[in-house]
């Protein structure tokens, strides 16, 4: 009996295209489910060293009754290129992460509504190891003028221009002080120098930095004017300095995403974070300075780093120029 | 049966060669010479060829004495030591990265080939074994007989033999190494680019959409070129798996057993234990502290979900890729008369899963199907990469099965379903739970296409792993040491159980 009605059912021609329709339909339905969010949702998506505190998560939630929902994504540059490549239907509702290194880019291709606001600000600047200069007896750098010189060859690590917006940064630091051709001059006598080149932040600052956790063998790093702060030692100095002359001040945005399925959610979020609350998170989690003038800054900060007195490179239109950079860049280290 | 055919073409044509049509078209512009004609994407594909050649010859070096030991003769514990250096070609390609890593920190083009080696001995291995017991020994007895060694015995009769399986082993070495995206990835470390992470890069890293085209088109004409190669090496030289002509271990055997053991435990299983030995190892001191920190979001809160969270994705997306991948995988495989059917379908094995991942990213946007809102999306594109693999391993098994069978259902009016359902069905039971296992282990594995496709609370396994070792830490590689061992624990597992039942199969 069951083998006859079977038969049936794999013959009959109205059951075949019942089933069909309803595998059809049932594909469509269920990509459209599990593709909705709930209204009440905002969506922020973040570089990858973005930090929001569960506390202030459910005060957001709490004063705004939106429900946020964090989507950390790869570093910046990465972020932008997949915002941009799924910006027919954005990811999410506002970005957090864009900086003035990738905000021409942002916007020649549309990706936000309104204006990116600017949330926080830092230096990229050279760190060095004060504990090794002093052990093997050679003066301290001051400028980045110095890292071509005999005495500093195989001593610096920096991060690829290419793939890390650090080395970006500095690469444009590089243009706007030596100009043209005298940045490629230098970088050609930095890789004279025996300069090394990493991948990535972390890489160069926590595996080859040797003024940091991982004790490498380079006492010179591509960092942040900020870093000395995390090195600070037992003795109550910290193990590391910046260099000040040839720094790049980094600003990051938040920006309420073009198209965003929950617009007005977005615009609370780009709110929140300039709020006092937030902006006081800013030193503590992301190693940045609050645009909030009256935002605190940690004692050890004041105590520890300085802000140079000259930085390079904000005037600089890197949407126009970063494709050239980096292939005369490549060009030298290719 | 028409309208189920209907529906299968236009699965495979809606969810593959659209997305895959579109990605190269936006590569076929006024700079499509540029971009595939410069020094850069010359010299990638140069790389990209040479390393795949030079870890296959070393594969198949290799395998040759450890075919014959493990295959053509058997000792106590040779099967075994046959599913454990089977394990690393199942598993995921960045818990090879990581394993390899821990053991042998180096991203040079040698480590990569070492990578290349490691993965794909033991699939190699069991190309050529499985042919070795096929052959009929009387030949090899006579020469013994006249006094010939081993070798000589080999180089004089057993090659020949043997043709088709090591060109088959070849070339499917080859295209395995030719596309191994997350061991160069991972291992490279950005110093070495192959064609598949350069279409990655070109995406993340600049977006050059043309380029990242380009370079795909550059990869599927090797791939294609190398199925081909396969096909023409089945249909010259045909070798039969499956018949059992096992031989006792004899004293003259004991060589090939040595050099096979030595291989298994410095090739294979040296890095594995090392790895499961490191992840007991943490910062912390010896314990299973590491494993304690897969339900947390590592250290500066790097990932947004846990890896628990994430082993939970990937079993999801495997359980909805396997029931597509099976139910589809086999009702192509049941049309056995329609060629182009399953030709269509199992083209999608040479695709590199970057480039179908980075088709979907730009097809499926928007529009009536906004598939990629949908967390649908992974399991949706792996399960096309998987479908390949059911038909390869159904087909052949069905194929076995006895003509007069169908012949007998069809003068009863039985149709192709209810033949497959009635009498197919439950004689395949063996190759279709094989089947099911190796597609379950790949679809948790998969990385390049998922690496496009998740971000956020729907990150899988690979994904995470790949998040945690690129931001350096004590506490985030821990974490990705443990996780490795687990799944290297759990894919020696199924492997294992997989060799049974086929083995088990082979009695029958």
């Amino acid at each position: 009996m069951k083998g006859h009605t079977m038969k049936k059912i794999f013959r009959s021609p109205i059951a075949i295209t019942a089933a069909i329709l309803i595998i059809v339909i049932g594909v469509f339905v269920a990509v459209k489910v599990t593709g909705t969010k709930q209204n009440k949702d905002v969506v922020l998506v973040t570089h990858d060293s973005f930090v929001m505190s569960k506390s202030l998560i459910q005060e957001f939630d709490k004063t705004t009754g939106y429900n946020l929902r964090l989507l950390t994504s790869e570093d910046a540059g990465a972020m932008t290129n997949r915002l941009i490549l799924t910006k027919a239907d954005p990811i999410a509702d506002a970005v957090f992460g864009i900086d003035n290194t990738l905000a021409g880019e942002a916007q020649a291709n549309n990706l936000i509504a309104g204006p990116l606001v600017p949330t926080d600000f830092g230096d990229v600047c050279f760190n060095y190891d004060k504990y090794w200069f002093a052990a093997h007896k050679i003066a301290v750098p001051a400028s980045i003028n110095d890292l071509i010189k005999p005495q500093y060859k195989a001593l610096t690590v920096v991060e690829n221009p290419a793939t890390s917006s650090t080395g970006l940064s500095f690469l444009a630091t590089t243009v706007d002080k030596f100009g043209t051709p005298g940045w490629q001059k230098y970088w050609s006598a930095l890789k004279a120098n025996q300069v090394k080149v990493d991948d990535g932040w972390e890489a160069a600052y926590y595996t080859d930095f040797s003024g940091s956790s991982g004790k490498g063998p380079y006492p010179i790093v591509l960092s942040y004017g900020t870093s000395p702060a995390d090195e600070v030692r037992s003795n109550g100095q910290s193990q590391t300095a910046s260099i000040l002359d040839g720094c790049f001040k980094q600003t990051e945005y938040v920006g309420v995403l073009k198209g965003a399925r929950n617009p007005a959610g977005a615009e609370a979020v780009v709110r929140f974070l300039q709020s006092p609350d937030f902006q006081a998170t800013f030193p503590g989690t992301m190693y940045m300075y609050p645009k909030l003038a009256s935002a605190p800054i940690p004692a050890d900060w004041l105590k520890y780093t300085q802000l140079p007195a000259k930085t390079y490179g904000d005037n600089l239109d890197f949407n126009k120029d970063r494709a050239s950079w980096l292939h005369a860049w490549e060009a030298i280290f290719g | 049966m028409q309208p189920w055919k209907l529906l299968a073409l236009a699965i495979i044509a809606t969810l593959f060669y659209q997305p895959i049509i579109r990605l190269i078209a936006l590569g076929l512009n006024h700079q499509i010479i540029s971009n595939l004609w410069n020094t850069k994407t010359l010299g990638i594909t140069w790389f990209t060829l040479w390393q795949a050649a030079f870890s296959t010859l070393i594969a198949l070096l290799l395998a040759t004495p450890s075919a014959y030991a493990l295959y053509r003769i058997r000792f106590p514990g040779s099967h075994l030591i046959a599913a454990a250096i089977a394990t690393p070609f199942i598993l995921p390609t960045i818990v090879v990265a990581i394993a390899l890593q821990a053991y042998w920190h180096n991203s040079s083009a040698f480590a990569v080939i070492v990578a290349n080696v490691f993965m794909n001995y033991g699939f190699a291995t069991r190309i050529i074994g499985s042919a070795w017991q096929g052959i009929d020994n009387s030949i090899e007895e006579a020469a013994q007989l006249d006094g010939a060694s081993e070798v000589k015995k080999f180089f004089a009769i057993t090659r020949f033999e043997l043709k088709g399986a090591y060109l088959s082993a070849g070339f499917l070495t080859f295209l395995y190494c030719a596309a191994n995206f997350g061991l160069m990835l991972v291992i490279g470390g950005g110093k070495l680019a192959s064609l598949e992470t350069s279409i990655y890069l070109s995406v993340s890293e600049i977006l050059n959409l043309p380029r990242a085209a380009a370079l795909v088109l550059v990869q599927c004409a090797i791939t294609l070129l190398a199925l081909f190669f396969i096909y023409r090496t089945r249909m010259a030289y045909p070798f039969f798996t499956g018949s059992n002509r096992v031989l006792p271990a004899k004293r003259r055997d004991i060589p090939a057993i040595c050099v096979s053991l030595v291989i298994a435990l410095s090739l294979i299983a040296a890095p594995l234990c090392a790895l499961i030995m490191k992840s007991l190892h943490a910062t912390t001191g010896f314990g299973l502290h590491n494993y304690g920190n897969l339900l947390t979001r590592g250290a500066r809160a790097t990932l947004s979900i846990s890896l628990g969270q994430a082993g939970l994705n990937s079993l999801r997306n495997a359980a909805i890729s396997a029931l597509i991948a099976m139910v589809t995988g086999l009702f192509v495989a049941s049309n056995e008369r329609s060629r182009i059917l399953i030709a269509l379908y199992r083209l999608p094995v040479g695709i590199s899963s970057v480039a179908l991942g980075l088709g979907y990213l730009v097809t499926f946007n928007a529009g009536i199907f906004p598939l990629r809102n949908s967390w649908l999306i992974t399991p949706i594109a792996q399960s096309l990469l998987l479908i390949p693999l059911v038909i390869q391993v159904v087909l052949p098994a069905q194929a076995a099965l006895n003509e007069d069978f169908a012949q007998l259902a069809r003068t009863d009016g039985l149709h192709n379903l209810e033949y497959w359902w009635y009498i197919q069905r439950p004689l395949l039971k063996g190759p279709i739970m094989v089947a099911l296992g190796y597609v379950v282990i790949v679809s948790i594995g998969e990385f390049g296409a998922a690496n496009f496709l998740t971000y956020g609370d729907q990150a899988t396994l690979p994904t995470v792993l790949y998040q945690l070792i690129s931001r350096p830490g004590a506490l985030n590689y821990g974490m990705a040491m443990a996780a490795s061992s687990l799944l290297i624990v759990l894919v020696f597992a199924i492997t294992s159980l997989i060799d049974y039942i086929t083995r088990e199969q082979e009695l029958v």
